[in-house]
């Protein structure tokens, strides 16, 4: 059974952080960048925090304020929940259930060795076993020319 | 998608399946382009490729795509018919029960 230390060591130990000061919006500039929902944060060598895509979604966007003048530690979740690099992907796949979260950061003796996401999570538990990806694929090609009245939600 | 604590809406034109909207569409295609939401139509950053499954494919096959595909929601169809989304989230809560 493979371990989060496996899943690291093939996706690389790389845990993007901010500070509780930067922007939001420059947060967001780095997760589009980097193509990743979440982003560490740090103070003085200490995990703060995380912010992720949703806290965003949820906690400015909505609320009518602006990511230019909020910091991050405004929005950012400060319970931050943590695995060590020994769990398996199914001991990950309940925590991130049972907690409702979508990343877990990765400490070995108090350090931080990286974070990793349920895609990663599932990824790894998928790897194992051989998928005809063709013969799955399907897809709908949208059309972007439809008058916005008829968008409704399922 | 806050209020039903969702993170992805299927878009559609009439009874046809025309787009997909997520989470991570907004940020990148909204906020760091210095538009606003206020004045924004869906259209206009919804994805147009929407992958999709039937009903009968199972959750590992679901996994399979959802990671093949880089994406974290699936709409689910059944005789052509729209029946719902999956999400990441759920499929996982689903294999570890």
């Amino acid at each position: 059974m493979k371990t989060v230390r496996e899943i690291l060591s093939q996706k690389g130990n790389d845990a993007y952080s901010v500070s509780p000061d930067t922007l939001i919006f420059d947060a967001l500039k780095i997760m589009s960048k980097k193509e990743i929902g979440a982003v560490l944060v740090i103070e003085d060598d200490k995990l703060v925090g995380i912010m992720s895509e949703r806290d965003y979604a949820r906690k400015v966007a909505l609320e009518g304020k602006t990511s230019k003048d909020m910091p991050v530690k405004e929005i950012m979740s400060s319970k931050v929940i943590f695995v060590n690099p020994d769990r398996s992907p199914d001991e990950c796949m309940v925590l991130m259930t049972k907690k409702r979260i979508r990343h877990l950061p990765v400490f070995e003796n108090s350090k931080l060795t990286g974070l990793i996401s349920i895609g990663d999570v599932v990824k790894a538990v998928i790897d194992e076993k051989e998928f005809h990806i063709d013969q799955l694929v399907q897809y709908i090609k949208g059309t972007p020319h439809i008058n916005s009245e008829n968008v409704t939600a399922l | 998608m806050s209020k039903k604590e969702i993170g992805a809406i299927v878009v559609k034109d009439g009874d046809r399946v025309v787009g997909i909207i997520s989470e991570r569409d907004y940020a990148p295609k909204v906020i760091l382009k210095g538009k606003t939401s206020g004045n924004l139509a869906v259209k206009e950053i919804m994805s147009l490729n929407v992958i999709f499954v039937n009903h009968t494919v199972n959750l590992e096959e679901c996994m399979a795509l959802m990671t093949s595909q880089r994406i974290m929601y699936l709409p689910v169809f059944e005789n052509n018919n729209l029946t719902g989304i999956i999400s990441t989230g759920e499929v996982v809560e689903a294999v570890i029960h």
